[in-house]
């Protein structure tokens, strides 16, 4: 395609406006506080839509507030157990934050939960019950086995996401279908591993779930708590650390956003995009992998053990966090706090409202449709503020363009 | 009935709602807009449409609402996507997510409870054929709309003015636009006309192939997404990709029940999602072009022309006036 090129004049630009002299940190802050109401504008939104619905059941608001308060915050009992449902939904989240900062649409989390439960699961029965594949091996004591239980679970999840990435990279297999393709499968696979005689489910037993792991493979619990143990929190903080590392700190990081940006362009300039997109993966599935371990090798009894649902949903609530927390690794924590909150506090709405007089039927799943609903709202809100009312910052950004569209 | 005709007739039952899923999705996906919302859609439409019927106890009301969902979650897509220029994969996503969870959350009344079914309407003489019969003349008006769906919307794509022009603004939407074609209007209006596709999907699932609401259509919108790739855009070869999807399954279920091979029922399960990354690597991957290099000569721009064709140039690329 040539073209002849033509000799355009432009009329001068007419001189820029002068803004009145304030200091650059007043400036910044002024930007700063449309993007900060944004979020709560779509947060207030949504809400409101949940209020209407609850009005709608005849359910009061304030009420349902307060089951929600007192499921969650109101004792150390369950502000313990709110801890147990936050540190595999944080920790998910933080995995996430690496793909999606280089573009990768990780829906296959949810498959990496799985794997990481079913490795954790496998590791117990080795090393705890001594249950060899050919021979039987003398059990471990405890450190030993919950080290190997943590092995297990990020190396199954590391390498379900890796052949996702390996689909992408070599199969051509766009990560969203590989991803749904191969949740579909370990879910399969689990349910088979503890339905209808399976393998791992105890002989005469009906009920989908494996037998309770033994205490060497149980986490030990803390403070007297049933559902509360250190060893989550103290992986999580690491793994926090770590990302905050990799996003801020690292070259690694920078090229991932790099990537994210811009693929072809970070290629050109000489990034592993394929290393790349490989080890984020892998690293983003090891992340899932633990999560799915803390979700089955609970302290308590009850808890300890695979079931048919190891991973909750958890992995796409995942999704949901990173995306609301526009993938920053800093706001994760706290998106994924109150995300976990309100699941958690789903449950004690339900059954709030079951004995309240009149006793109202309002399925738990009500807080799931806030929740999506919540991240819809932020995500239509942040698109009408950038398009409608777009921040300084981005306007500068557009007049440099069209300054470089005339020289 | 002999075996054959019921298994091909099952087959052609339940394959009709993911026909006209990606049948949907395929027009949105031609005009360049990718909704990604289809299963969450699909969860949500199904349920709306059982619950219309059960409420008004009329099956028009209970289709035309559930098109009417699957118009409207296309519409946040679109104006997401236009207007707000937004990601579609992330809008699509969160919708899927939250089409689910509202089904389940407003479906908790009508949950397991008794529905109308579309009533069945076997065709007079044709009925009668030998085989051809009780296979495509023997359903009701949903099935058959999914067969005819097909053959309407290849005559459309290819055939008419509109048509073309629904290809353009797919693949080259500067150029539709320099020639006066509303680009975004038309965009708009066939991601909707998808859409309400996506939700008649749903209404045929919970009015007729799976009757009656009960949460387990999770991963059928995912299929028909995924079908839609492995069909390269092309309407029959996506209905082909549906009823070979479709086949495989009810065949490895009967093969099963039979007992001719001892296989756990969750391989049989797992099944389709295997297919599904064979083929999308199979699509993508050059295979097929070495296919066409081994036909004979004479049939090579034939041949090309049914395995090889890329997705629309300007798929996910909004577009925007200069």
């Amino acid at each position: 395609m040539t073209s002849i090129p033509e000799e355009r004049t432009y009329p001068p630009r007419p001189p820029a406006m002068v803004r009145p002299s304030r200091s650059l940190l007043w400036r910044w802050v002024v930007d700063l506080i449309p993007t900060l109401i944004t979020p709560f504008i779509g947060i207030a939104a949504a809400l409101g839509l949940v209020v209407l619905i609850l009005e709608w059941q005849g359910a009061d608001p304030r009420l349902a507030w307060q089951f929600l308060y007192d499921g969650t915050l109101a004792t150390a009992a369950e502000r313990a157990d709110l801890m147990s449902y936050w540190m595999p939904l944080a920790i998910t989240a933080f995995g996430l934050v690496l793909t999606y900062n280089a573009g990768l649409w990780n829906i296959g989390v949810e498959g990496q939960i799985i794997a990481g439960a079913i490795g954790a699961t496998w590791a117990a029965r080795l090393f705890a019950e001594g249950e060899g594949w050919r021979a039987q091996i003398t059990p471990l004591g405890h450190g030993w086995v919950l080290l190997l239980c943590f092995v297990f679970a990020a190396g199954a999840g590391g390498l379900w996401a890796l052949l996702v990435a390996l689909l992408k990279t070599r199969g051509g297999v766009n990560e969203i279908f590989g991803g749904v393709a191969l949740n579909f499968i370990i879910q399969t696979f689990n349910m088979y591993l503890v339905s209808n005689g399976g393998p791992w489910q105890p002989v005469g037993s009906r009920a989908t779930e494996t037998a309770a792991f033994p205490e060497a493979a149980r986490l030990s619990s803390y403070g007297g708590f049933r559902h509360l143990s250190l060893t989550p929190i103290y992986i999580t903080t690491a793994a926090f650390i770590l990302l905050v590392l990799i996003m801020y700190v690292s070259r690694w990081g920078l090229q991932l956003r790099a990537m994210g940006k811009n693929l072809r362009s970070a290629f050109l300039l000489g990034v592993h995009t394929e290393r790349n997109v490989l080890m984020a993966m892998m690293l983003c599935g090891m992340m899932a992998g633990l999560a799915g371990s803390f979700r089955v090798l609970g302290p308590y009894v009850t808890r300890a053990k695979l079931t048919a649902n190891p991973s909750g949903g958890i992995g796409f609530l995942a999704i949901l966090v990173v995306l609301l927390a526009a993938m920053s690794a800093l706001l994760t924590p706290f998106v994924s706090f109150a995300f976990a909150m309100l699941s958690k506090g789903g449950q004690k709405i339900e059954s709030g409202f079951q004995w309240s007089d009149p006793p109202i039927n309002l399925d738990r799943s009500l807080v799931r449709v806030l929740q999506s609903g919540i991240v819809l709202m932020v995500v239509l809100a942040f698109g009408v503020r950038n398009r409608y009312f777009p921040p300084r910052s981005a306007q500068a950004a557009v007049d440099e363009d069209e300054e470089v569209a005339r020289t | 009935m002999t075996g054959l005709e019921s298994t091909l007739s099952g087959i052609i039952r339940a394959a009709a709602p993911i026909v006209i899923a990606a049948q949907g999705e395929l027009i949105t996906e031609r005009s360049g807009v990718i909704n990604l919302s289809l299963d969450g859609t699909i969860m949500l439409s199904a349920m709306t449409a059982h619950a219309v019927t059960r409420i008004t106890g009329s099956l028009t009301q209970g289709v035309l609402a559930a098109m009417a969902v699957g118009a409207g979650m296309a519409l946040i897509v679109v104006f997401s996507s236009i207007a707000l220029r937004l990601n579609q994969v992330a809008v699509g996503f969160v919708l899927t997510i939250l089409g689910a969870d509202l089904a389940i959350f407003l479906g908790k009344p009508h949950f397991n409870q008794v529905g109308r079914e579309i009533p069945h309407m076997p065709i007079p003489m044709l009925k009668d054929i030998p085989l051809l019969g009780p296979v495509l003349f023997n359903h009701n008006i949903l099935i058959y709309l999914s067969l005819n769906l097909v053959a309407a919307i290849t005559f459309y794509i290819y055939r008419t003015r509109p048509g073309l022009t629904l290809r353009a603004i797919g693949e080259q939407p500067e150029a539709a636009f320099v020639r006066g074609t509303p680009v975004n209007v038309l965009r708009y209006a066939y991601t909707m006309i998808g859409g309400s596709l996506v939700g008649l999907a749903g209404a045929t699932y919970s009015l007729s192939v799976k009757l009656g609401w009960r949460e387990d259509l999770s991963g059928e919108g995912w299929i028909a997404l995924a079908i839609v790739i492995f069909g390269l855009w092309i309407p029959a070869r996506v209905a082909l990709g549906a009823f070979f999807i479709v086949g495989l399954r009810s065949i490895a279920i009967d093969l099963q029940s039979s007992r001719v091979i001892d296989l756990p029922a969750q391989i049989v399960n797992m099944l389709p999602w295997f297919l599904m990354i064979l083929t999308l690597m199979v699509a993508t991957s050059g295979v097929l072009e070495r296919v066409v290099r081994y036909t004979p000569v004479r049939f090579q721009p034939a041949a090309r022309r049914f395995l090889r064709a890329g997705p629309p140039a300007a798929l996910g690329r909004p577009f925007e006036k200069h």
